[in-house]
């Protein structure tokens, strides 16, 4: 696993987010992988709530469907600064991230800030997330948290 | 209680147009000095306000600061094992001493000019009170006892932390009413909780309009598409809703059905999808649990400060805490029960994903209260119609079909503020 590959991840990540490319985004995980959204109060403080936890492919389509088919939320656009990862170990990194949101007609401001806690895996189709919880520093949540951080 | 006595004249008349409150004038959710009556009414007044869970402070000297209306507390367990609130504000010159959510603490001590406070809230010392080299210092007529920390009156009920700034507040069981009891110790019956932890969220909105919001069963099974689709909450299923006397805490209870189309509820209902199938089941992997005793959804709103959720399988009290008529944070604790097994609190976790600000059942909530505050704020002379069920004050309904539960909460409104 080389920074690269780890960079090459985030930015297609993001992209694919920001594009509102939710079968991209789905894509990029192993089908078993755990994804979270998560404060960091309850992650310091070892409490296992997540606004969003996605237990695997499945789980993932279904947060997908119900943004596009479900959910009532104003119109908006997001934008995902993801910084360089901190590889650590063989198959670990940390990545800082800040995630600005648009909500039409309003004036932009940060929806999270925190550090991507990964676990990554080597696939035939190139580096993977088996696991990742977007821990974010801010516990108040601007209203709604809509797309995956 | 009819509290309107001490209040001074209102600069402008009562909003209300008539004499009921099928009718809501848009100025309840953004007149400043309506706002402060609020405050003064129901905050910190006559009410008993949610500040925690028990298990969040589990052990001597752990602490949790949380907020009652705009004012910080700080509740803490004392040696004893019982509980405290504190005013977070130094006797001294105001400071909001301890700036930690959370924490275990043997005393605390303002870092300003580092007053020590004891866990009951009592001052215990005063830095150069004796003056230095014969000096300065505080006069002889300066006494510790006469300087301690404000204390608010606490109520543990079965693991529920319930607080007062108001002497004079009347006991918890009648403030929450023989009618509304049996179904809040439904819950809190005296089993040990486990904390699993937050999600919080600024909503940019009356704080009233998250009260009307739980206190409102007409719009789960229309704007909750994911409710009425996976057969969650539906104007067809067993319900009940019950109210107090007063008309200021309620409980709408109802047990599922299976979901699928119900010509009647489901026609014209734009927000019903029949084709719409999950992928992963485990989302609402759904188990019965004993206590339930029928229902599976009992949503409690206790006036003014919490709601308490219980939604198939997933707990939590939500507290309110208003910053301004137009804003408010929105403080979600999501807990269990000690003996669940490790499949059951996964359960809950999961179900978890269906609360909260990325919840899929109650995104939408936070959402349509800022989409009301956007509008209602601009037309401060308009005013909401709240006539589904009738034109009542507000009464106990064996239906889900009415908006009598609103109804009943601005009945108490208008006495209580003498509008
Ligand atoms: S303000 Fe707290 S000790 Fe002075
Ligand atoms: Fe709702």
């Amino acid at each position: 696993m080389s920074l690269l590959d780890a960079i090459e991840l985030n930015a297609r990540y993001g992209d694919a987010l920001d594009r509102f490319d939710l079968l991209a985004w789905k894509a990029l995980f192993t089908p078993n992988a755990v994804y979270r959204a998560q404060a960091r109060e309850n992650f310091d403080r070892g409490l296992p709530l997540a606004a969003i936890y996605l237990d695997g492919h499945g789980m993932m389509a279904d947060r997908i469907m119900t943004i596009e088919k479900t959910l009532v939320f104003a119109p908006r656009f997001v934008r995902h600064l993801i910084g360089l990862p901190k590889l650590v170990g063989n198959s670990s990194a940390r990545t800082p991230f800040c995630i600005v949101q648009t909500v039409t007609t309003t004036l932009p401001e940060i929806l999270a800030t925190g550090c991507y806690h990964d676990t990554l895996a080597a696939t035939p189709e190139g580096v993977r997330l088996a696991a990742r919880n977007a821990v974010y520093d801010n516990a108040l949540i601007p209203n709604s948290l809509v797309y995956p951080l | 209680m009819n509290q309107s006595a001490e209040w001074l004249p209102l600069s402008s008349p009562t909003p209300f147009r008539n004499s009921g409150t099928h009718r809501i004038p848009n100025r309840v959710y953004t007149d400043r000095e309506l706002y402060e009556r609020e405050m003064a009414a129901f905050f910190y007044k006559g009410h008993w306000c949610y500040v925690a869970l028990e298990c969040e402070i589990p052990n001597a000297g752990d602490f949790k600061a949380t907020m009652i209306g705009e004012r910080p507390v700080i509740v803490v367990r004392d040696r004893d094992g019982s509980v405290n609130v504190l005013e977070n504000r130094c006797a001294h010159k105001g400071a909001k001493f301890c700036q930690k959510e959370f924490g275990n603490a043997k005393v605390f001590v303002c870092p300003y000019h580092q007053w020590g406070y004891r866990l009951n809230g009592d001052l215990a010392g005063v830095p150069m009170k004796n003056g230095v080299g014969g000096q300065g210092g505080m006069g002889a007529d300066f006494k510790l006892e006469e300087h301690g920390l404000n204390t608010l009156q606490v109520h543990v009920h079965n693991g529920i932390v319930f607080a007062s700034f108001d002497p004079n507040v009347e006991p918890f069981e009648s403030f929450v009413s023989a009618e509304l009891m049996p179904f809040f110790n439904r819950t809190f019956d005296g089993r040990k909780l486990t904390l699993l932890g937050y999600n919080r969220q600024r909503i940019r909105g009356n704080w009233k309009l998250m009260q009307e919001n739980i206190k409102d069963p007409y719009h789960p099974g229309l704007l909750h598409v994911f409710f009425v689709t996976f057969g969650l909450w539906r104007a067809d299923q067993k319900s009940e809703l019950r109210i107090d006397p007063h008309g200021r805490h309620a409980q709408m209870i109802s047990t599922r059905n299976s979901g699928g189309e119900n010509a009647e509820v489901t026609k014209g209902v734009t927000s019903f999808k029949e084709s719409l199938k999950l992928e992963d089941p485990r989302l609402m992997d759904v188990v019965q649990e004993d206590w339930w005793g029928g229902p599976t959804a009992v949503m409690q709103t206790i006036f003014p400060s919490v709601i308490i959720q219980q939604q198939v399988n997933s707990l939590s009290t939500r507290q309110i805490i208003p910053r301004g008529p137009d804003e408010f944070d929105f403080v979600w604790t999501h807990f269990g029960f000690a003996d669940d097994t490790p499949e059951m609190t996964e359960r809950r976790l999961k179900q978890a994903n269906l609360f909260g600000p990325a919840g899929l059942v109650s995104l939408d909530d936070g959402e349509v209260i800022e989409y009301c505050q956007q509008a209602t704020t601009a037309y401060p002379d308009g005013e909401c119609v709240v006539e589904l069920g009738g034109k009542d004050g507000g009464q106990p309904t064996p239906h889900m079909v009415t908006e009598t539960l609103i109804r009943g909460m601005y009945r108490y409104y208008r006495r209580t503020l003498g509008l």
